[in-house]
């Protein structure tokens, strides 16, 4: 009995004490102002978004700072049953905006059996944003074998173009949103050629055009002409705030050239150095 | 994780039994390695020049435009008499006048607004005039040039005098505590809306 009045009274005592001050600060607290949040200062220079080309190059590029690396594999070759996978990495100079940006690209063609670093090559592109989302772009694919191992150079041979992107902003009501049409066209010889230029060796301009479409913050369809056959990719973000973009898809749809459709994977990263630390807190720009 | 997918990336590269196969374009007929294609989308430049300043030491660029805005809002209302509390109840004509006087009382010169408003809030919370006198204060620096800081200053002078005031006052305000209550609010609610896009 006397332990059931203890435990009752244990009961209402609190909540009597509970009851007398709670008027109080239940009243202060209905008329306090949440204060405003005080976010840290900082910049974020690398824009995360799945690609928008995977084989036509872009009317942008990398400038001071920033950095890319990645890899391609082919489940087959044109007209062989055998896979092939390539790998490089780059920089970008200068500033594209201000004055003009330049990237400078190693690509070894060769890997597993070949031997990495073998069979490689440096490829450069200056390009320029002449207006919001408008980049243009001047390169030269493979302008130099390099490595004291080399082998015979790229069956592909070098590639000059010219390349001219548009970014639209599909809602802009809205600065922020992901939804983007991203337009690429432009000339050139060398890859861009048609197949059957290609395999006369005769020197001739052919066009290529990209056109990739942000449907999500993380991903992307791309359709991609190269002269000489149309590719279709879906590039995703995989890790958010992450800049590894994976981009699988099919070329050579339309049998314009080569055998028939092949399946390919691209995997790259490209960041600019200073948001390495934002990129360990998952801050980033969409 | 991300060592984990570059290590992964470079195994599925050593595993292909790669050749360069000749004549037939091998070595280029896939997605581009040469360039930074596979991340283009991470290096278009959209519009302005890079870097992004996301935020400042308190919301981003955007929000003095926004704090601006609001403030002429705010002005327009309280001159025609529409302006509610924070629970969207009626307020007199006759105390938006006041609280209207306070803001602008640094530009129009005219004080009695404001000293009004500082005995009302005095009686309210008796020993703390200072409490009073610096929320008075914060409200007209706040109206006068409404900067972030302004309204973060005005925010904890208010929040301090809730802190201070009589239990009774606050459970009963008067219009013209309800009106400040509404009115720095808002610009709070202006400030913490402008979150920095950082995703």
């Amino acid at each position: 009995m006397r332990l059931h009045v203890l435990l009752l009274a244990s009961l209402i005592v609190p909540a009597t004490l509970t009851a007398q001050a709670t008027p109080d600060s239940a009243v202060r607290a209905k008329w306090r102002i949440p204060p405003p949040v005080r976010y840290p200062a900082q910049e974020i220079y690398t824009r995360i978004s799945p690609s928008l080309t995977f084989s036509s190059p872009s009317g942008f590029g990398p400038e001071w700072g920033d950095v890319f690396f990645g890899a391609g594999l082919q489940a087959r070759t044109r007209y062989t049953t055998k896979p092939d996978g390539a790998f490089g990495f780059g920089f970008g100079l200068g500033d594209a905006v201000k004055w003009v940006g330049a990237e400078l690209a190693y690509t070894s063609f060769g890997s597993g059996r070949s031997g990495f670093f073998k069979n490689a090559t440096l490829s450069a592109k200056v390009h320029r944003v002449v207006g919001p989302g408008y980049g243009v772009a001047v390169g030269m694919e493979n302008f130099a074998q390099v490595g004291p191992t080399s082998g015979p150079g790229p069956d592909g041979g070098q590639s000059l173009y010219l390349a001219v992107s548009k970014l639209y902003n599909l809602d802009p009501q809205d600065t922020a949103s992901s939804h983007e049409l991203f337009v690429d066209v432009g000339i050139g010889n060398g890859r861009f050629r048609t197949e059957a230029d290609y395999r006369a060796q005769k020197s001739s301009v052919g066009v290529f055009a990209a056109i990739g479409m942000r449907i999500t913050e993380r991903i992307a369809v791309i359709a991609d002409y190269t002269g000489q056959d149309l590719g279709i990719a879906l590039s995703f973000v995989p890790f958010r705030c992450v800049p590894i973009i994976v981009t699988p898809g099919f070329v050579d749809l339309t049998r314009s050239a080569g055998d028939g459709p092949r399946f390919v994977l691209g995997i790259g990263a490209g960041f600019r150095l200073k948001d390495f630390a934002n990129i360990r807190r998952r801050q980033c720009v969409t | 994780m991300m060592t984990r997918v570059l290590a992964a990336v470079l195994i599925v590269v050593a595993t292909a039994p790669a050749v360069a196969q000749r004549n037939n374009a091998s070595d280029v007929t896939g997605v581009s390695v040469t360039g930074s294609a596979l991340v283009a989308g991470n290096f278009v430049a959209v519009g302005t020049p890079r870097p992004v300043q996301l935020t400042t030491e308190l919301g981003t660029p955007f929000t003095a435009d926004r704090i601006r805005a609001l403030g002429t809002t705010v002005e327009n209302q309280l001159t025609a008499g529409t302006f509610t509390d924070a629970d969207g109840l009626a307020l007199p004509p006759d105390v938006q006048i006041i609280v209207l006087g306070v803001l602008k009382s640094r530009v129009t010169g005219a004080g009695l607004s404001a000293n009004a408003l500082r005995e009302l809030l005095a009686e309210g919370a008796p020993g703390h005039v200072d409490a009073a006198i610096a929320l008075v204060d914060a409200l007209i620096a706040m109206g006068t040039t409404p900067t972030v800081p302004a309204v973060a200053t005005a925010v904890r002078a208010f929040n301090v005098y809730v802190g201070v005031a009589r239990p009774e006052f606050l459970a009963t305000p008067p219009a013209e505590f309800r009106a400040v209550h509404a009115v720095i609010m808002l610009y709070a609610g202006a400030v913490t809306e402008a979150r920095p896009a950082v995703r």
